[in-house]
């Protein structure tokens, strides 16, 4: 049977998953692949399924969607509708509510270039940092793989890359 | 390795590159698999001018142990030459440093030869010290971040 490659991410699920579907299935069977995928104790709530970078999620009850030719499909399961994300630059700090889906590099480019209007030169030689730590996600990390289901929120600080030297 | 016994650092290297992760990178275009030959593995990402660079990575005791990476001529299947390493102003010159220790590596804190006598990095680059967890992964997005930054500026000899 022919399948379908999924890059699955997700609340609860370690960093991008790579999983198959076997063709003909629909959306509410990639609640389950995902179960297989999710560490941690059981959670309770209804699970969403989000296309990469869509606002709205998929109905359960619709066909998988179809994979460009020769790309996987990306894909994220959470519980969360909507993440509220905070984004800090230079003191001053911007809310948007994005669907799980979406990637740390389109939160960035809504924050450097449409928010704080930086050239997309100058947006490159900045990256999100989550507040309060060192971490820097993946450009290609949904940031519902970085939050809970019960905690819809996310802050992030925009900052500049430095050089290494010394 | 020539007996045919996979030994569990490359191993956990294959594993790797059948992730998602290096699956994402490979799928957006990032970075293309071009061959293992352990310990030796080939990977080439692309500069945001479309040229594709080829990075041989030395990947012994993986992923306890940092890899190094040096840039590969994958034509010849040898050391980049100086003239052709990527170029730039500022973080990519620096990073991309041909002088450094002969060209056998890139001056980045993940890089296991680089990071020694550079604990400094450990606190003043947590962000790009290697990690176990996500291995090669972490060094090809941190080469891909430079090459598509601002500051790169092509070959040093076009």
């Amino acid at each position: 049977m022919k399948s379908i490659e999924i890059l699955l991410q997700g609340e609860g699920i370690p960093d991008i998953q790579l999983v198959k579907l076997e063709d003909g299935k629909c959306v509410r069977d990639i609640l389950v692949l995902a179960d297989q995928q999710r560490k941690g104790q059981p959670v309770a709530g209804e699970f969403l399924v989000f296309a990469e970078d869509e606002e709205e999620p998929l109905d359960p009850d619709s066909s998988a969607p179809e994979a460009k030719p020769g790309e996987p499909l990306r894909l994220h399961v959470h519980r969360c509708r909507k993440i509220e994300t905070l984004v800090t630059f230079n003191g001053e700090t911007k809310e948007h509510h994005f669907s799980p889906s979406t990637t740390v590099e389109a939160v960035k480019r809504w924050a450097a270039i449409k928010v704080f209007h930086m050239t997309p030169a100058d947006a490159a030689e900045h990256v999100l940092q989550i507040a309060g730590t060192t971490t820097r996600p993946d450009p290609d990390t949904h940031i519902g793989s970085l939050v809970s289901g019960t905690h819809c929120k996310i802050g992030f600080n925009l900052v500049p890359h430095k050089r290494v030297e010394g | 390795m020539s007996d045919g016994v996979i030994t569990p650092d490359e191993q956990v290297l294959r594993l790797h590159l059948e992730s998602g992760r290096f699956r994402s990178g490979t799928a957006a275009g990032r970075w293309r698999l071009v061959s293992l030959d352990w310990p030796f593995l080939i990977v080439t990402v692309t500069a945001r001018d479309g040229v594709e660079y080829g990075f041989r990575f030395e990947c012994r005791d993986y992923p306890r142990t940092a890899v190094t990476s040096q840039p590969w001529d994958v034509e010849l299947n040898a050391p980049l030459q100086p003239n052709k390493w990527p170029g730039g102003q500022s973080r990519v010159l620096l990073a991309f440093n041909p002088g450094w220790k002969n060209g056998s590596c890139l001056y980045l804190p993940c890089d296991r030869h680089a990071i020694e006598g550079h604990d400094n990095w450990r606190t003043e680059h947590p962000s790009l010290l290697w990690d176990p967890d996500k291995g090669i992964c972490k060094y090809l997005v941190i080469i891909y971040e430079l090459l598509n930054s601002k500051d790169y500026g092509g070959r040093r000899v076009p």
